[in-house]
Order: C-alpha cells, then sequence, then structure tokens
C-alpha cells in the first residue's frame, strides 16, 4: 500500500534510517596508505615527466593514463562504487583547491624545463607532488567520511 | 497535524537506502547496493526496478575482471526527488518537535 504522509515518529526512524547507511558508506570509503600513495605517485609522475622533458612528458603520461585506469578498476572491484572527486559536497572545495595547485605545479614543470633546470631539482618538484597529492587524498576522504558520518 | 507530502517512490526503508547511497556517490554495484541495504537479489531488482520506472535511477551493465555487473546511479530527477523527500522528512520532524517545544 503507498501512502504520501509519515508520522513524526516514522520520518525520524527514517531519518535514523539514512544516518545508519551514510556511517556505512563512511567505512566502506576507507582507503588503505598504499591507496593514497598511488594516487600520489601518479600525479608525481605526471609533474616529473613535464618538467624533464617532452619525450618524458609522452612517455609519463601514457605511464598516468594506464595507471589511472588500473586504479580506478582495482576501486570499482575492492569497494563496489564509483566516487567523482568532483562531486558536491564538502570534499568539492578541497577537490577544486587541489586542481589549482596543480595548475601550479604544472607550471612550474614547465618553467624548470625551459629554463633546463638540473634533473635533481625537477625530481625534488615530483617529491613535493607526490607529498602534496597524497595528503590530499587522505584529507579528502577525511572530509569524505567526516560528512558521511555527519559530523 | 498537517501531513507532509513525501516521495511515495522513496517510502520503502530499502530505497530510501539505495537513495542515500546513489545520492553521495557517482555509481555502486548491486552486489553493494545488496550488502548495505542487507536484502536479497530478488527484492533489489524489484526496488531498484520501481526506481528505474519512476525516473529516478539509471542501471548500465559492464563487464570486471571477466563477470557482468549491474551498477546503479541517480538520475538528475532522482537526485532532485531524494533532496525533496529528505527536506520534507525534515520538516516534519522539526513541525512535531516545535509542537512538543510549545505544549
Amino acid at each position: 500500500m503507498k501512502r504520501d504522509s509519515l508520522s513524526p515518529t516514522e520520518a525520524r526512524a527514517a531519518l535514523r534510517n539514512v544516518g545508519m547507511t551514510r556511517a556505512q558508506m563512511a567505512e566502506l570509503c576507507n582507503c588503505p596508505p598504499w591507496r593514497h600513495a598511488a594516487f600520489g605517485a601518479i600525479f608525481a609522475v605526471l609533474i616529473g615527466s613535464i618538467a624533464i622533458s617532452s619525450t618524458a612528458q609522452i612517455v609519463g603520461t601514457v605511464i598516468v593514463l594506464a595507471s589511472t585506469g588500473l586504479l580506478v578498476r582495482s576501486d570499482l572491484k575492492r569497494y563496489g562504487v564509483f566516487v567523482n572527486g568532483y562531486r558536491r559536497g564538502a570534499t568539492l572545495p578541497l577537490t577544486l583547491g587541489y586542481v589549482g595547485a596543480m595548475i601550479g605545479l604544472v607550471a612550474a614543470a614547465m618553467y624548470l624545463r625551459v629554463n633546463d633546470f638540473s634533473l635533481w631539482t625537477k625530481l625534488a618538484l615530483a617529491a613535493v607532488t607526490f607529498g602534496l597529492a597524497t595528503a590530499l587524498s587522505v584529507q579528502w576522504s577525511r572530509v569524505f567520511r567526516r560528512e558521511m558520518e555527519g559530523r | 497535524m498537517t501531513p507532509v507530502t513525501l516521495d511515495p517512490h522513496l517510502h520503502a526503508p530499502a530505497r530510501l537506502q539505495i537513495a542515500t547511497v546513489l545520492a553521495n556517490i557517482t555509481s555502486a554495484e548491486f552486489a553493494k547496493l545488496r550488502e548495505i541495504t542487507g536484502v536479497s537479489d530478488s527484492v533489489l531488482s524489484k526496488h531498484l526496478s520501481a526506481l528505474v520506472d519512476a525516473g529516478y535511477v539509471k542501471l548500465t551493465k559492464t563487464a570486471l575482471a571477466g563477470r557482468q555487473r549491474t551498477w546503479a546511479s541517480f538520475t538528475r530527477a532522482g537526485r532532485k526527488a531524494f533532496a525533496a523527500h529528505m527536506r520534507a522528512l525534515q520538516a516534519l520532524v522539526a513541525s512535531a518537535e516545535q509542537a512538543i517545544a510549545a505544549e
């Protein structure tokens, strides 16, 4: 039988049900440390290869595309859900901030390449990217879980 | 008390659970939705079909690790309906609390 109204007690129970489901989702999206590091490594390869040379950039781009595909496949298999990084919610400012930082890192990588900086400087930029991307991944997961837990 | 109009397609607890999952992610696999809702395959299929018929959910089949898997995602209408349903539930609870406080 279909009804179009609920008592306040039923509505409260429905909201509790929603809260419990969101808490389950928070548990689901608890990524292991290697997953955050893999995200960081992909971006480190991207920025490092751009900084080194145009040939390295082509090779780097192929590696980045292939590893991103593998990571997404592994996520789908392991978690059974796909979460778009650009989803609306508490995580969006973090995502947009990271996109801004990435644009800055790409510009820095191009600057190092054009001005022929040493390989160590370029690798240092890749290392900074790794740290930043890994930290972003950890923080993104935390914010998502907090949002799901209603905190 | 004035009854609050809610979305009849999202009344059932399992459907509300499905909608909660799909409102927060891009897509979820059938097996994951079954795990979260705790219902059988056939019951979940029925709920998903009802949500598809209402225009709230889109189902896609993809092969992953050699197996055909069904993925569910919200349509724009589904997302809007869930948001409206949540607002209605919250309004209902809030009005009940106000009534208790006024007594």
